[in-house]
């Protein structure tokens, strides 16, 4: 609760203050945010259960505004906070149009992604997930590179189109569930019993919501477009955080919502996440834009995490969040790298690129790190997740697996490729005078690499946060499963 | 009914002042009779534990001011207050046309209180006619006389065919008094007695007043009668006549009809709500007149609005139709006033002329998105909440017109964003100057968006208002 407020009135703040303060300002709403999220933290217990509710009545008493924190919600804080702080030390380092808005917007957005992941009713969790799209979409298309507005709002209308799917969804539960009362509320919504044909369509629609934003296979024609059309800090936080949301909700929302059908959506969910995970990998591997490279990286990772997810196993969720947090590390900074080299050499071209790394040794080595950890190198922050992921869907269906195990062999080609073309090599016209890092790229590229290798080394605390979480949401669609049968 | 003799004081003052040429004061007088006939209907509201209120505002045995209608006169009420407030100066105005809104209003009213159906009647009739001369105020502009034929000929057919049926519905039941409808419906409909002539009856009534809220299949008169009206008519039927028109279609067909719902009348509503959800967004998008496109937008929402109409408990259903017209109301004046401002010279409001209007105008394009918003639905704007609560209210019935109601809030999305198209994402070479703006204008567009976010960021306030009076 506060910490929604604290990032709302920052937001505020940061749109009146005077030109020129305003990214003081944002950034310090950011730390302010982060410092009371440890300082939750210090007094967090991860025994499965809410911490920290707050619970009032808001539209009626059928949707109350109820929050809580468990092990999984304080994980996705945690990223979205210290990742908030590094995107916006990024954005730092240029001069915005409209810098107020534009940083009023950041933290805006921060607030309503923190409201997504401490929602305890559904249809507060439908109000913060849009209006998390709302600055997001402002950010990119006022802000677009080309000055093209057109891929901006294909993608609104895409993820609204799916937003309406998931109300539509919600409501029908509510409607089946408690009279009186809090209906909308998550224990409530997920006691809800369906009959077989039922839990079909309410699972289409929830499912439609998450499949866009996460993005899964079929509805991923937004993403690269827009990605690559996206100010950096806009890709970033949509890469870096959004596309959580959407496999948060498959944990949280999804599963728990639609158990009687869960069979069918977690073979469709894995066979669309498999496809995913080699559809992107292979483009990726041609792509010379670096962003579109990265677009495409990244629906090859969320697929398996998705697929690591549906596996409906310890397993394969504690493998998804840890890969989730360090996902959301490493492609953000690889964001950061890349607005790091346009910013200086005007392209992001590969072909036009090389050389770098005898320019700026400090930056070549910080890039290396993240590049590393993106390909799940041990001991940086990849390789635990992509082990347990691989392990789950190994224990689901083995060819699946080994299709599925492609995904590290491809996935240092494309990335070793992007560095040795972008960074290696001789330097060329267009990299000769490539200045190493400056001021607030500092701190944020540093930051970055070391939690990439703290996370490799110490994997642990990520899953003690969130077992006993994780173990609940098993245990409520296993529950259900047994009673139906 | 003080509320009503005070506004009908008014009107006369302001034709007096029309006689006498002492037009300045015109707008005045109808504010302050206005604002009288506001605190009073609130003070009757907030006292109704004084006396009951039943004996005291009786009027004839014709009308009957309970909470649902004194609501919604209010509404109607502080939407012409805003909206006189947001007119330009006296010139565009005169005191006689100013005298014909406040009639039309008085219609209005009685439309909303009503128990018998000769005032339904009156009320429909006396908020039409001052239109017919309001549409075709632009004596001059061959649009404007085309609106005016074309409203008053549409408004005559439609309320010939209601006639119609409020005869037929004597007919059947012998009664024309809301109680006596009441328990003749009540016993056709639990006996299954419906006889051709009551079933003929109330669907002749439907059509009639489907035609005034302007619904598809019977819109066709919208499009037209907004373009070439002038702007300050096109407002008022945009957001007051729908208003009326609603109060009155609801409190028929909640009190006098509401067991016949379903074996008569719930399927013809439906249909007429879900086509015109998803047709009138699709054509909405299609547009790039502003007025049009809003007339469009306006027959959607009157799809939503009718949904209101389905849901099992009558009184939370009037309830719901008003959080959802309070919303659309304070949306469309919004939008209104913005075009009021743009189109200085009174011409064709061309969806280009917002081009740029974000560069030097910040809290008109502020207002602007936030209303788009709320039309189309997102959230912490008082359009959810509208959406919401009338869309939980109809899953109970109807799971699959929810289902079109969504699918038409997605095609919705990109009638607004032609909006944000010109007014924001532009980048034009030559943005729209710092825009003059009166003071009535400025609070008109603060209010409405005040309106707008506060009851969508904290629904409650008003849920608490609904204990009070339900």
């Amino acid at each position: 609760m506060e910490l929604i407020l604290i990032s709302i009135i920052a937001s505020i703040v940061t749109y009146f203050v005077p030109k020129g303060m305003a990214k003081m300002v944002a950034l310090f709403g950011a730390i302010l945010t982060l410092a009371y999220n440890s300082f939750l933290l210090q007094s967090f217990v991860a025994d499965g259960t809410k911490k920290f509710v707050f619970d009032t009545p808001w539209f009626s008493d059928a949707v109350h505004f109820s929050v809580g924190i468990d092990g999984i919600s304080m994980l996705m804080l945690l990223l979205t906070n210290i990742l908030m702080v590094v995107i916006l030390l990024g954005a730092m380092r240029k001069e915005w149009k409209r810098e107020s808005l534009f940083y009023s917007l950041i933290l805006f957005m921060q607030a309503a992604l923190i409201g997504v992941f401490v929602s305890n009713d559904g249809i507060m969790f439908y109000v913060f997930w849009e209006l998390a799209l709302i600055p997001i979409y402002f950010l990119c298309a006022l802000w677009s590179e080309s000055g093209d507005y057109k891929t901006t709002t294909r993608f609104f209308i895409y993820t609204f189109m799916g937003s309406l799917a998931m109300l539509g969804s919600f409501i029908y539960l509510g409607s089946k569930g408690l009279v009186d009362g809090h209906t909308f509320a998550y224990d409530n919504l997920v006691a809800v019993k369906l009959s077989t044909t039922e839990s079909m369509w309410v699972g289409l629609g929830i499912f439609i919501a998450f499949a866009v934003k996460i993005p899964l296979l079929p509805f991923n024609a937004w993403q690269p477009s827009t990605y690559a059309e996206s100010p950096t800090p806009a890709s970033q936080l949509l890469s870096g955080i959004m596309l959580k949301m959407g496999l948060y909700g498959l944990i949280r929302w999804f599963f728990p919502m639609v158990p009687e059908t869960y069979e069918f959506w977690s073979n469709l969910i894995i066979i669309l996440g498999v496809i995913a995970v080699i559809h992107g990998a292979l483009i990726a591997i041609r792509q010379n834009g670096m962003k579109r490279l990265t677009a495409f990286a990244s629906l090859s990772h969320v697929g398996l995490i998705a697929a690591g997810i549906a596996t409906i196993t310890i397993v394969g969720l504690q493998g998804a969040l840890v890969q989730m947090f360090a996902h959301g590390i490493n492609v953000v900074g690889i964001f950061l790298c890349i607005d790091i080299i346009q910013r200086r050499t005007q392209t992001r071209d590969l072909t036009q690129l090389g050389g770098i790394a005898k320019q700026a040794p400090y930056f070549a080595a910080l890039f290396l790190i993240l590049v590393l950890g993106t390909m799940a190198v041990p001991f940086t922050n990849g390789f635990p997740g992509e082990i347990l992921l691989l392990k789950s869907i190994f224990g689901y269906h083995t060819i699946l697996g080994v299709i599925a195990g492609l995904t590290v062999i491809l996935c240092a080609v494309y990335m070793l490729r992007m560095y040795q073309k972008g960074m290696l090599g001789k330097p060329n016209g267009e990299t000769f005078h490539f200045p190493d890092l400056q001021k607030s790229e500092w701190p944020a590229l540093i930051l970055l690499s070391a939690m990439v290798i703290g996370m490799g080394v110490y994997p642990q605390w990520i899953v003690e946060l969130t077992e006993a979480s994780s173990e609940n949401i098993l245990k409520i669609i296993k529950e259900t499963v047994e009673g139906v049968s | 009914m003080i509320a009503l003799i005070t506004i009908f004081v008014g009107a006369l003052l302001c034709l007096y002042l029309g006689i006498k040429k002492q037009e300045s004061f015109s707008i005045p007088i109808a504010l302050i009779s206005l604002a009288a006939a506001m605190t009073v209907t609130v003070i009757q509201l907030l006292s109704k534990d004084v006396w009951p209120i039943e004996m005291k505002m009786r009027a004839g045995g014709m009308m009957l001011f309970d909470f649902s209608s004194q609501l919604f006169s209010l509404l109607l009420m502080l939407s012409l207050f805003l909206i006189l407030l947001s007119l330009k100066p006296v010139k565009m105005m005169g005191a006689d046309l100013l005298g014909l809104l406040m009639f039309s209003l008085c219609g209005g009213i009685l439309l909303s209180g009503f128990t018998h159906l000769v005032m339904m009647f009156l009320g429909i009739e006396i908020l039409s006619i001052p239109l017919y001369v309001l549409a075709g105020a632009n004596k001059k502009d061959s649009s404007s006389n085309e609106a005016a034929i074309k409203y008053f000929l549409m408004g005559a057919f439609s309320t010939a065919i209601l006639l119609m049926g409020c005869a037929f519905i004597y007919g059947g039941t012998g009664s024309l008094d809301l109680e006596g409808l009441n328990k003749a419906s009540y016993m056709m409909g639990h006996m299954n007695l419906a006889t051709p002539l009551v079933f003929s009856g109330v669907l002749l009534i439907l059509v009639g007043l489907l035609f005034k809220v302007a619904a598809i299949p019977f819109h066709f008169w919208s499009p037209d009668v907004y373009e070439g009206s002038p702007n300050r008519a096109t407002v008022f039927m945009a957001t007051i006549v729908k208003a009326a028109a609603f109060a009155g279609f609801i409190r028929l067909f909640a009190v006098g009809f509401g067991e016949l719902k379903e074996p008569v009348w719930m399927n013809a509503v439906i249909v007429a709500s879900a086509i015109s959800i998803v047709l009138g967004n699709a054509a909405a998008s299609m547009q790039n007149n502003a007025k049009r496109l809003l007339a469009y937008s306006g027959i959607a929402q009157t799809g939503y609005m009718l949904i209101a109409f389905i849901g099992l408990d009558f009184s939370a259903n009037v309830w719901n139709l008003l959080i959802y017209l309070t919303g659309y109301i304070s949306a469309t004046l919004v939008v209104f006033t913005i075009i009021d401002i743009l189109d200085t010279e009174g011409k064709a409001s061309d969806l280009k002329a917002f081009e740029g209007l974000g560069v030097n105008n910040k809290g008109l394009t502020f207002a602007l998105i936030v209303a788009m918003f709320s039309m189309i639905g997102i959230p912490l704007t008082i359009g959810f909440v509208g959406k919401y609560a009338i869309l939980t209210a109809a899953f109970y019935v109807k799971p699959w017109l929810v289902v079109a109601a969504l699918v038409g809030s997605a095609i919705g999305i990109g009638v607004y964003f032609n909006f944000f198209k010109y007014a924001v994402m532009s980048r034009t070479d030559k943005p729209l100057p710092k825009l003059n703006t009166t003071a009535g204008q400025k609070i008109t567009v603060a209010f409405c968006t005040l309106v707008i976010l506060l009851i969508g960021a904290m629904p409650m306030i008003i849920a608490n208002f609904k204990e009070l009076f339900f």
